[in-house]
Formats: C-alpha cells, sequence, structure tokens
C-alpha cells in the first residue's frame, strides 16, 4: 500500500517530493527540520498535513511553494524541477499555478483588502482587467468579508485578515492550493466555510494541501500526512477520487 | 548585560546595511559642515593673519636713486616703524624653449627685510648673482639651475635659482595680482651684474598702528617733504595704510559665499540627519508599541533610544570632523595658493565642531524623541499595529480618491504611487532636503555662467592682437612708423599712462589713481559701461571712472567736476562715464590721450602700445609670432622693450582670478551632490529596506522580480524628479543670491547674471541615476534571499 | 475613587469601543457589562471580529477605550495614564497576544527577561533561570537562543505565553493562546492554565477551541460587540 502511495514521477503524480531534507542553522546550533521526505501529492486531492507543534509542516510546504529552498533532494510539480527554475521564472509560475495562505497571512498592509486579492490577477495577468474587481469582491463575500472589502488589514481582526488571505489565494484559480493553518484564528463556523469551499474545490480537481490541527477536519480530507521531528510517520490511505480532468474540466492542470 | 541593552545592541547589529546608511547620512551633513564652516572661518582668518604677519608697507613713494642714508634717516622719525628701500626691475627671463617671458625683479634691501616680507618656502635667500622666484607662476626650473636674465636694455646674465618664496604684496600696485608676471627677487648686490646702479627708488615705510588719522596724515606729509627737501623729485606716493591682502576681493566672495552655502548645507544636514533618524525610529513603532505592552515606562524606552540614537551620531561625528577637518584645510591650501596667501596648518575650528556636534548628537536626539512621544500619544496597540501608514488619513486622502479615478491604472502602479505618498512628512523632509541639494548644485553652474560671461566681456579691454609695453616714453610717431614697416600691422594705438592724486575739495590728496589716455573711439577697447560713455572725439578733459569710484565716492555722477594732482599741477576732468573693470579697490580712469600728455607733460609721447593686424589672428601662435617679430624689430631699433605680448595671454591672466571662483564653485557643487546624492541614497534606501518583506509577499504571490523592480524604481524617479522641479525653482533665486555676493564681493557692483542649462540637467541625470541605484541595491538584496527569509525579515 | 466590586476581579460596566477608519465609526464593542470573580477561569469565544480580542485589549489598557469603565483587581484601568498602565501591566496582567508581538531581534530568552527588566523584577543569573523554567515548561528549553524569526508558529505562540507568565501576575489575559497548536501541544498549556487556576490565579481566555466549555468556570459569548451569554451571570 504504501509502496502505491510512491508512484516514481510521471505515472500521475503531480507533486512528487524526492528524497527532500532541510537543516536549518541558528544560534542552537543545526537543526534537521526534514530528514529525506518522500511524498507524493495527486490530482484532486485534499490532504492534511498534521503533526505536533515544530514537527516540521510549515518546512515541508515550503519545500512545495518554492518559498524555501531545500538542502537536499528535489521537488517536481506537474515534471518540473521547481527548485532548478529561475527565480525570475519561478514567481509566475507560482502566481499562477500556486494559492499559498501563509501562517502568518502576509497581507500587504498599505492595500485595502480589496486590493490584496485583485494583487495576484494584477501581477499574472489572469483575467481581464475589468473582471478583476468582480471577482475580487466575490472571493471575499465567500469568506464574509463582503463589507470590509475597503477596509486596510491592520483595521481588522486577526481572524478577518486570515479569511481575506485565503481568498487571496483562490484569486488566480489555482490547480493548486497550499495553504498553513488557514483556520488557525477562524471560529468554527467560519473555519467551517472554508472547509466547504476547499472540498469543493478538490472535487474540481484541484489539489489542496493544508496543515491543520483541527481534529474534526479529519472526515473531509482525502488523506493525512503525519509529521513527526521532520519524518513522516503515518498517512491515511489515498482515497478514491472522482476522476474530473477527463470529462468536466481541466481546471487542476498545471499551467506551463 | 540588563536585557534592554541588550535590545539595543541587537538593533545596532541586527541590521548592519541600516546601520551603515544611517551613519553614511549623518557623515555626509556633518562633513558638509565641516569642511564650509572649517573653510570659512579658515579662509578670512589666515588671509588676514598671514597678511599682517609679513608687515605690509603703509606708505611707499617712489621717487629718483636714494641709498641708505635717506631709509636711517626716515626710520628715526617718530611714528616711523621700519622703513625700507626698494627697486624693480623689468626685465624677461629665457624660458626652456629658448623665448623670452616677462619677470618682475624686486631688489631686496642690504639690511635684512623688515617690509612686504618674502616668505621662503624652499631653499634660500639670494646672495650675489643668485635669484629666487614667487611661486604664484610655474617656470621651467627647479632650484640648482641656472637662469637667464635680460634686462631691459638687451644685456643677457645668468643667474643661479635658489630657492622659491611667497609674496602677499603682488597684485598691490598693479591692480591685479592675476595678470602679474613672473616674480623674481635678488640680493642687493647683484644689481652690478645686471648692469644697473645700486640705489633704491622706492621707500616703504610702516607707521605705528597707534598713530591717528591726523598724526598719520602729518607724517605722510612730513616724508614728502623730507624725500623733496633731499633733492629728489617724488613720483607717487601710495597710502596702503588700511589696504587688506591684494586679492581680499576674492577671499572675501570665497568667505561670503561659503556662509551662503553654509547656512544652506546646516539647514540640509538638519533635514538630512532628522530625515534619517525618522525613518530608523518609523521602524521602531512597533518594537516600541511592544515594549510598553511589556511593561515599559515611557522614561526607559526613552533613555534607550537615546542611547541607540546617540551611536550613530557619535560614529559619524568621529569620522566626520577630522576627516572635514582635513578638507577644510586642502581648501583652503588651494585657495592659498590660487589667491596668494598663507593657509594655516590642520586645526579644528571651533565654531565648525559646534554646528557639527549640534547637528551629530543634539538633533537626532530631538528628531528621535518626536516618533516616541508620538507612540505614547496612541495606545500602545495602535503603535504595534502601526505600519508607518497614517491609517485613518489613508482612507480619505484626497489624492488617494484622485489616483483611485484612474481608470486601469494597475495595481502595481498603484502600489508605487502609494508608497511614495505614504509617510508624507518624510517625503516632504527628503524633498526638501533634496531640493536644497539639487537648487545648490544647479545654482553653482549658473554662477560659474554669469562669472564666464563677465570673464568675456572683461577681455574687451583688450581686443589689440599685441600689447607693446616700452620701459619708458617714446614718440608715438616713431614707434608707429616702425611698428608699421611689419607687414601685418594694420593699426598703432599709444595708450599713455598716468599716476594722479585724487583731490578733494580742499585740495587733499584722497587716493591714488592711474589714468590712462587712449584715442577716442578706441577700436581695441569695448568698455562695459555702468553709466554714461565712452571717451569720444572731441573730448578733452573728459574722464571715465571705474568701479571703484563707485563704490568708493557713491554721490559722484556723471557731468560732475573731478580733481587730481598731476605732475603737482591740479587739473580737472568731467565725469563723462563710469565703467567695469576686473575688481578690486583699485582706481582706474580713462581720458582723452592728448588731454592726458599734455598736463604730464608728455606731449606726443607714450610706453604702452596696442597692435592691430590686418587679418584676424584667430591662432595664438600667429599671434605669438607677431609679438615676437616686434619685440625683435624694437629691440634692434634700440629700443627699451618690457614686453611685447600677446592679447589672448594676457586675456588667460586676467582671467585667472575669476577662474578660481569657478573652480572652487565645482568643489562646492560637488560637495552638494555629495549631500544629495547620500540624502536620496539614503532615504530610498530605507524606504526600500523597510518594505523588504512586502516585496517577499509580492515575490510569493506571483510578481516577478522585475515587476518588484519596476515599483520600486518608479517610487524612486517620482521621488526624484519632484525633488528636480522643486530644485530647479529654488535654483533661481539661489543662482541670483551666489552671483550676487560674487559680483559684490570682487566687483563691488551687481554684475552678471545668467543662465546655463547644463546645471539643471547635469542633476537631473544624477538624480535620475541615484533614485535607481538607491532603488536597486535593497531591491535586489531582497530578491536574493529566499522568500522564507524576506518575509520573517522586520 | 470608586474601586468597583471589591470581590470581583474584574469588572467592566458599559464598556464601549469605537474605532474610527477614515472617519467612519465602527463599534467593536457595545455597553458590555460583566465581573469576574478572583480565582475564576473565563472563556471568551465567538465570531470572527466578534470584538474579542478588542474586549481583552480594554481589559489590559493597551488600547484606548472610548466609553465605560473596567476594573482590574481594584485599579481603574480607564483612569490609568499611560505611564502607570505599563508598569501596572507588567507587575499585574500576564498578556498572551493572538499575534504574540515579540521582539525579532532578540533570542527567546531575552524576550522572556526583558518583560522583567522593564517591571524591576530582573534580578542578573537568577531571571535567566526562571525564563528557562518557563521555556522548559512550554517544551522550548532547546530553542532558548533561537530568535522568533528561526522557529515555527506554534513555537512563537507559547514564547508569547511563557513571556506572559514571567512575572507571577495575578491575572492572565490570553487570545487564542492555543489557536496554532496541535492537540496534545494544547493540552501542555491547558495543563498550565489549571495549575495557574490552581495557585489561584484569575484567567480570561479567548479561544476556538472545541474543549473550552469542559475546561473553564464560564463562557462569554461575544457577538456584534455584545455578550448575548455569559454562562450564568445576569446580564
Ligand atoms: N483598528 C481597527 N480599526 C477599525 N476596525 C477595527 C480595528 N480593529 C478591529 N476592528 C474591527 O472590530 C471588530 C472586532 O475586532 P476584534 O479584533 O476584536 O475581533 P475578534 O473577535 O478578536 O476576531 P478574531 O477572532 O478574528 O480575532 C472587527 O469587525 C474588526 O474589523
Ligand atoms: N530558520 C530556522 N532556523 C532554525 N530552526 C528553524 C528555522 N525555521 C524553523 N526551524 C525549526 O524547525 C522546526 C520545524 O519548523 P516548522 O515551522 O516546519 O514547524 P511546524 O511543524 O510548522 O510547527 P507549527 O505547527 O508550530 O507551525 C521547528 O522546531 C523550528 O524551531
Ligand atoms: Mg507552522
Ligand atoms: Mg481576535
Amino acid at each position: 500500500m504504501t509502496a502505491s502511495l510512491t508512484p516514481s514521477h510521471g505515472q500521475g503524480a503531480l507533486i512528487e517530493m524526492n528524497q527532500v531534507g532541510k537543516t536549518f542553522y541558528s544560534a542552537s546550533g543545526p537543526f534537521q527540520a526534514l530528514k529525506d521526505i518522500e511524498l507524493s501529492f495527486y490530482r484532486g486531492e485534499f490532504v492534511g498535513v498534521i503533526g505536533k507543534s515544530g514537527s516540521g509542516k510549515s518546512t515541508l510546504v515550503n519545500m512545495i511553494t518554492g518559498i524555501d529552498h531545500p538542502t537536499r533532494g528535489k521537488v517536481f510539480v506537474d515534471g518540473i524541477d521547481i527548485h532548478a527554475m529561475p527565480e525570475s521564472k519561478q514567481a509566475r509560475w507560482r502566481g499562477r499555478n500556486l494559492g499559498v495562505v501563509f501562517q502568518f497571512f502576509q497581507l500587504l498592509p498599505m492595500l485595502t483588502l480589496a486590493e490584496n486579492v485583485l494583487l495576484p490577477m494584477d501581477f499574472c495577468n489572469m483575467y481581464s482587467p475589468a473582471e478583476r474587481p468582480e471577482r475580487a469582491y466575490a472571493l471575499l463575500k465567500m469568506v464574509g468579508l463582503a463589507d470590509l472589502a475597503h477596509k486596510l488589514p491592520g483595521s481588522v481582526s486577526v481572524g478577518q485578515q486570515q479569511s481575506a488571505a485565503i481568498a487571496r489565494a483562490l484569486a488566480n484559480n489555482p490547480p493548486i492550493i497550499v495553504a498553513d493553518e488557514p483556520t488557525g484564528n477562524l471560529d468554527l463556523k467560519t473555519a467551517d466555510s472554508v472547509y466547504n469551499r476547499f472540498t469543493a474545490l478538490a472535487a474540481e480537481g484541484r489539489t489542496i494541501i493544508m496543515i491543520t490541527h483541527d481534529p474534526e477536519i479529519a472526515g473531509r480530507l482525502t488523506r493525512t500526512v503525519t509529521l513527526k521531528d521532520g519524518e513522516i510517520i503515518n498517512q491515511s490511505s489515498v482515497k478514491t477520487l472522482t476522476p474530473a480532468g477527463n470529462t468536466t474540466n481541466d481546471q487542476g492542470d498545471v499551467n506551463r | 548585560m540588563r536585557p534592554r541593552w541588550r535590545k539595543v545592541i541587537a538593533d545596532w547589529w541586527s541590521n548592519l546595511s541600516r546601520f551603515i546608511l544611517v551613519t553614511l547620512s549623518l557623515m555626509g551633513g556633518l562633513f558638509s559642515i565641516g569642511i564650509i564652516a572649517g573653510g570659512y572661518v579658515t579662509t578670512l582668518e589666515d588671509m588676514e593673519s598671514g597678511f599682517k604677519a609679513i608687515s605690509p608697507s603703509d606708505v611707499r613713494i617712489r621717487t629718483e636713486a636714494f641709498d641708505q642714508s635717506l631709509i636711517d634717516y626716515v626710520q628715526s622719525l617718530e611714528g616711523v616703524v621700519a622703513a625700507e628701500g626698494e627697486k624693480m626691475l623689468f626685465a624677461q627671463l629665457q624660458t626652456a624653449d629658448g623665448e623670452w617671458q616677462d619677470i618682475i625683479i624686486r631688489v631686496l634691501p642690504e639690511e635684512e627685510q623688515q617690509i612686504n616680507l618674502v616668505e621662503l618656502l624652499e631653499g634660500r635667500l639670494p646672495q650675489e648673482q643668485e635669484i629666487i622666484f614667487d611661486i604664484h607662476r610655474t617656470i621651467d626650473y627647479g632650484i640648482g639651475d641656472q637662469v637667464t636674465i635680460q634686462t631691459a636694455a638687451g644685456q643677457k646674465r645668468q643667474l643661479q635659482y635658489t630657492g622659491t618664496v611667497r609674496d602677499q604684496t603682488i597684485g598691490t600696485l598693479s591692480g591685479s595680482y592675476f595678470v602679474a608676471p613672473v616674480y623674481g627677487y635678488i640680493a642687493y648686490d647683484t644689481l652690478p651684474w645686471l648692469h644697473q646702479e645700486k640705489h633704491y627708488e622706492v621707500l616703504l615705510v610702516t607707521v605705528d598702528p597707534q598713530l591717528s588719522a591726523e598724526d598719520y596724515k602729518a607724517l605722510k606729509d612730513d616724508l614728502t617733504g623730507l624725500v623733496e627737501q633731499s633733492g629728489r623729485y617724488v613720483f607717487t606716493i601710495t597710502d596702503l595704510r588700511n589696504n587688506d591682502h591684494p586679492n581680499s576681493g576674492y577671499v572675501r566672495a570665497v568667505s561670503n559665499l561659503l556662509a551662503l552655502l553654509g547656512l544652506l548645507s546646516v539647514l540640509l544636514s538638519g533635514f538630512l540627519v532628522y530625515n534619517a533618524m525618522a525613518a530608523l525610529l518609523a521602524q521602531q513603532m512597533q518594537h516600541i508599541g511592544i515594549l510598553k505592552a511589556i511593561g515599559a515606562r515611557q522614561g526607559s524606552i526613552i533613555k534607550m533610544y537615546m542611547v541607540f540614537i546617540f551611536v550613530f551620531g557619535l560614529l559619524a561625528l568621529i569620522v566626520a570632523v577630522p576627516l572635514s577637518a582635513w578638507s577644510a584645510q586642502a581648501l583652503g591650501q588651494f585657495l592659498g595658493l590660487r589667491l596668494n596667501f598663507r593657509a594655516g596648518d590642520l586645526r579644528l575650528v571651533p565654531f565648525a565642531l559646534v554646528i557639527q556636534t549640534v547637528i551629530a548628537i543634539i538633533l537626532p536626539q530631538a528628531a528621535g524623541i518626536i516618533p516616541i512621544l508620538k507612540a505614547s500619544k496612541v495606545s500602545v496597540q495602535e503603535a504595534i499595529n502601526s505600519t508607518g501608514i497614517q491609517i485613518d488619513e489613508f482612507g480619505k486622502s484626497r489624492l488617494d480618491r484622485r489616483l483611485e479615478k484612474i481608470k486601469n491604472i494597475g495595481r502595481p502602479l498603484l502600489i508605487s504611487l502609494r508608497n511614495t505618498f505614504r509617510r508624507k512628512s518624510r517625503l516632504v523632509l527628503t524633498l526638501i532636503t533634496l531640493s536644497l541639494a539639487g537648487a545648490v548644485f544647479i545654482a553653482t553652474f549658473n554662477v560659474r555662467a554669469s562669472v564666464e560671461k563677465y570673464i568675456d566681456k572683461v577681455t574687451a579691454y583688450i581686443l589689440a592682437d599685441v600689447n607693446l609695453d616700452f620701459d619708458r616714453n617714446y614718440r608715438i610717431n616713431e614707434i608707429e612708423a616702425i611698428a608699421k614697416t611689419i607687414p601685418q600691422v594694420v593699426l598703432v594705438e599709444p595708450r599713455s599712462a598716468a599716476t594722479a592724486q585724487l583731490l578733494n575739495d580742499q585740495g587733499e590728496a584722497l587716493e591714488t589713481v592711474e589714468i590712462w589716455g587712449t584715442p577716442p573711439d578706441s577700436s581695441t577697447i569695448k568698455p562695459i559701461l555702468l553709466d554714461g560713455r565712452w571717451i569720444v572725439a572731441g573730448d578733452r578733459n573728459a574722464i571715465v571712472l571705474n568701479e571703484a569710484f563707485i563704490s568708493n565716492y557713491p554721490d559722484l555722477q556723471v557731468g560732475d567736476i573731478i580733481n587730481f594732482n598731476i605732475k603737482h599741477r591740479e587739473i580737472s576732468f568731467v565725469i563723462v562715464g563710469f565703467f567695469q573693470f576686473i575688481g578690486n579697490d583699485f582706481f582706474l580712469a580713462y581720458a582723452p590721450i592728448d588731454y592726458l600728455n599734455e598736463v604730464s607733460g608728455n606731449r606726443h609721447k607714450a610706453a604702452n602700445y596696442q597692435v592691430v593686424a590686418d587679418v584676424s589672428l584667430v591662432e595664438q601662435d600667429r599671434e605669438e609670432a607677431l609679438a615676437r617679430t616686434l619685440d625683435e624689430t624694437f629691440r634692434s631699433a634700440g629700443f627699451s622693450i618690457r614686453s611685447a605680448s600677446t592679447s589672448k595671454s594676457i586675456r588667460g591672466n586676467a582671467t585667472l582670478g575669476l577662474d578660481t571662483m569657478t573652480f572652487f564653485l565645482l568643489i562646492m557643487s560637488g560637495l552638494t551632490a555629495l549631500v544629495g546624492s547620500i540624502s536620496l541614497t539614503g532615504t530610498m534606501g530605507m524606504n526600500v529596506m523597510e518594505r523588504t518583506r512586502e516585496i517577499g509577499v509580492m515575490r510569493a504571490i506571483g510578481a516577478t522580480d522585475r515587476q518588484v523592480m519596476k515599483l520600486v524604481l518608479i517610487e524612486g524617479v517620482i521621488i526624484g524628479l519632484i525633488s528636480w522641479f522643486i530644485g530647479v525653482l529654488l535654483a533661481f533665486p539661489i543662482s541670483y543670491l551666489m552671483s550676487y555676493i560674487i559680483n559684490m564681493s570682487i566687483f563691488g557692483v551687481t554684475g552678471e547674471f545668467s543662465i546655463t542649462i547644463n546645471g539643471f540637467i547635469i542633476w537631473l541625470g544624477i538624480v535620475l541615476v541615484l533614485s535607481v541605484i538607491a532603488g536597486l541595491i535593497p531591491a535586489n538584496n531582497a530578491a536574493r534571499l529566499t522568500i522564507r527569509e524576506v518575509l520573517s525579515y522586520e | 475613587m470608586d474601586t468597583g466590586n471589591r470581590e470581583a476581579m474584574i469588572e467592566v460596566r458599559n464598556l464601549v469601543k469605537t474605532y474610527y477608519t477614515g472617519g467612519k465609526p465602527f463599534s467593536a464593542l457595545r455597553s458590555v457589562n460583566f465581573s469576574i470573580s478572583a480565582n475564576e477561569y473565563v472563556g471568551v469565544i465567538g465570531k470572527s471580529g466578534a470584538g474579542k480580542t478588542t474586549l481583552i485589549n480594554m481589559l489590559s489598557g493597551v488600547d484606548q477605550i472610548t466609553g465605560g469603565e473596567v476594573y482590574v483587581n481594584g485599579t481603574a484601568v480607564h483612569a490609568l495614564g499611560d505611564d502607570q498602565l505599563a508598569l501596572w501591566r507588567g507587575l499585574n496582567l500576564g498578556v498572551v497576544f493572538q499575534s504574540f508581538h515579540l521582539l525579532p531581534m532578540l533570542s527567546l530568552l531575552d524576550n522572556i527577561t526583558l518583560a522583567m527588566d522593564f517591571c524591576g523584577t530582573y534580578r542578573h543569573g537568577k531571571s535567566e533561570k526562571r525564563a528557562m523554567a518557563l521555556l522548559d515548561s512550554v517544551e522550548l528549553a532547546d530553542h532558548a537562543r533561537k530568535l522568533p524569526a528561526q522557529i515555527s508558529g506554534g513555537e512563537k505562540q507559547r514564547v508569547a505565553i511563557a513571556r506572559a507568565l514571567v512575572n507571577d501576575p495575578a491575572v492572565i489575559l490570553a487570545d487564542e493562546p492555543t489557536g496554532r497548536l496541535d492537540s496534545a501541544t494544547s493540552e501542555t498549556i491547558f495543563r498550565i492554565f489549571d495549575h495557574l487556576i490552581a495557585r489561584g490565579k484569575t484567567i480570561v481566555m479567548v479561544s476556538h477551541d472545541r474543549t473550552l466549555a469542559d475546561r473553564v468556570n464560564r463562557v462569554f459569548n461575544l457577538e456584534d460587540g455584545q455578550i448575548i451569554s455569559n454562562g450564568g451571570e445576569e446580564l
């Protein structure tokens, strides 16, 4: 069973991590945050990454988004070695293919929530300029921020900032969404609506990787990956996926 | 160590580039103040004290040959401190390539020098058959060489070159130090070797400085009487008692300019320092909020930040003070060399030090206290949340609304625009600093243009091709006839000179004036008339006066009668005009030559001739060839000729002093450009650095490096362009003011004012290049880090 | 001066907080009243944006009170000046901020000892030992020398908790102290809090934790800036 989870590159895995390791150096000496991770993700999956605080979850997803570089090993996304890609190409590629929700949101403080959501579309030239504001507004409404669209991040609550960050991650309608504790500051109801949205996106064929501490969410996930001390200690089985790609849409395909 | 000091230390070291930027900004400001204030104090002081130290003569009497006995007698008079004899020889010095160049040889007194001391710089004083030179003109020889001198009578003699000196009196009499030829100095005993009589012709006297004006005048009269009683004719008696250094006008111009620039640079540095501190502390707003949240009281916070800020100022001060003192001295040395005064040694100017200390230590504290107090006015929560944006102001900002309205402006461009105007007070300060620096920079170019324009006009007094100078008067038609034998010569215009005493209504002598006789409607002079007209045909006792009369006797008007003592006769002239000449307090006048010759008893004679050649001889060497031909022709015909020089070389020499000014201005513009650059780089750099994290976020959500760079660059260019525009506007009044200062100091009149496009364009270039560099470096830095590192940047 | 209800550790009367954004007022708290007695363990829940953080900020005095009265441990918070407030807060309150607010240039250890420095409780050596013990209790002793940028989100949260406890305050105000923690680590934190209650401290804690109701004495439910239920006490 474990073997089927890690098929070699090309056999349908959208994201493939090969022997990925990461060592940090700090005043406390070197610290191995990831140890030879072998892991694959498939189209239409909704994967939960769980584990104790400090186990390496954020470090792991940073390897996939290209936000940090591995010390060892390679990461392929749809066959592309993303860490071999030049930095300038990586930005555009990430903007179009990845929606990232950061653990600390990282909204731009001088832009309103609506402008923050518009920004990825502007940078990557997605959607026509006329369509963009409408889309941004729809996304904010989805996360319950319709009334706050024109406020600056500094003058809304922490949970509201997190919601805006989720809306921004979805702006370019990316095939892959990577979210680091997207509901850590959300009340249960708001969190629930985010889960619903993610489930629907996964059903469309998008791939969602989410770090979470919420035990209730397990039922919605297609798979969980459990980390401990930088190693994968447990993976639940891959659920049968609705074959999305062929018939209804090709939303889950990575743009090159 | 207590944890709070660990925070302060970590603040210095955790962001080294910011530390360096802020310290550099401070240093730039302090440096410019140091060099300007230091230069201001030292140049004037050095010139004055240096000139006093050579015991300049108070009275100078040119008379017939005399010897030590007369000197001894004068010396014994009450009120006389020292008396000394002098003799000047006009001769020629052979250059390395065999040509002849004019030289004035001052004969040093037999006894030790007491008046108009020459300051030995190198080598030793001359003994028999030796010569030493003044440093103001470079010559082809070095100490130890043999040089050849040709006397006015044509004898050639070899002398040994044994030393160099500085003679600060050069220019006292001729009116311009800058047109002075080479000066050489020989021992009294060398005179026979040069076929000269061993005697003096000029009596130099210094008097008791306590002497009242009346006593002094009485003494002067006694001296004249005494010389005349001895049977000698007194040619001129020149009163130099209150005279400054001959180039004091230039030094005054320089120091007045420095005062203006100093004022501006204090302002500039003040803003610069304030801005750097404000930027530094804006980033600390959140920290101040956090500190308060965990129990820190305002007093503790203020103390921490005072120490934090103090180190920047202290460091900048430690570097800037010696550096600027050294540079001020270098500036002094340069000016001293160009303007013939003795620049002092390396020293700290207390005045400069005080200003520097205030700006380095006190101003930053004042600047620092503002954000701390601001942080304490808002709640802890707001301080922590502040991202430096004036949140409330922002939503309703009119500018912002207007930006919103521009359709399809694009979010990235909007970010640039908004970032530009994000920190309004900082932006305003940056703009003031930059605009001021720009304005001064541009102004220096305009002032140079004005000075150059003036130089052009001054050369209009010497339009002829060759200037012939004889050792004594010759008959005009004789000289004309000989000169005309040379085929190129088309016009020979005589110039005669007479020394006169300007008289007041009571018939007392006021000033020594040099009156030049010129044919009416001369074609070799195009005077700059300040008032009235030039000498025209039919004029008889008409006279045109230079600007020295205007500044010393402002009541004089065109149409007034003015009286002179010429050769013991009181002669009246009618003022028909005023003209402007190159400066100083030197009294100069032009009158019709025939009338002047008549009253000075030199009918039909002149010692100076302006020669015009047939083709306009544009190339200098063709003029030179003509000059040489004239020289040889007259010499071989037995005339005692002092020099035949091309007008171009005279023009070149005449404008040397003004060149010094333009060069000085160039240094100043360089300095302001430096300070301006530092300020722009500092502010831009800090702005971009503050946004390192935002840059990371933009990269993380799909912005390419090029897009990020574009944002940063547009912001820099917007700031640069606005400041340039304001600088352009400010440049006009500042240019005018600086031109005014120069003209007033040197010429005593408001002179030319001219604008050149160069300064404007060069500054635009500097501003653009700097804004690009200042933004690119930190932005590039942000692009080199991984996004994770950037996102955790504070 | 009215010192409020003597038995109450925290007493809030007609508390109003209005934010102004671009001149437009927004009421984050509208007339909130409650009292919490000493050694009570109170949970605060409510939708995102309900005003929970705002309420905590009012109790700790880090933000300006628009209207009403707040008494904590016998002190009229609304009447204190900025400076008095800072010292009082440092000595009497332990505040865990939702966004942690650690100082980025200081190591975790220094971040904690700094809080003692300002309140005059810093003693060289002894304080470091206490800080280490606190870091150890939140399982971070190994990371003591790291900078905040070099630790994970959950680790930062735990540093913030350790810092809040350093001056052994009588009242602890915690804004989502377990928001970023897995259930096992959350459990560690909750046990620390239980221990504090056992030592007689008073705790007000904002949390989305599903098990919150079972852990605390009382739950305040905030909605649109008002308490809609407070677990028994009359409104
Ligand atoms: N500085 C501010 N300016 C204007 N409005 C603000 C400001 N801070 C918060 N708000 C608004 O006040 C309301 C309450 O905010 P608060 O931070 O108290 O919410 P919260 O209950 O803590 O939410 P969360 O669970 O998301 O942290 C929110 O609607 C928010 O948008
Ligand atoms: N820059 C760094 N330098 C040194 N150590 C680091 C650095 N970044 C992270 N670590 C360490 O690596 C380990 C894994 O960090 P990571 O952020 O991946 O944890 P996490 O699983 O996301 O935890 P959490 O749930 O608390 O966010 C942690 O113990 C952390 O202290
Ligand atoms: Mg994490
Ligand atoms: Mg909150």
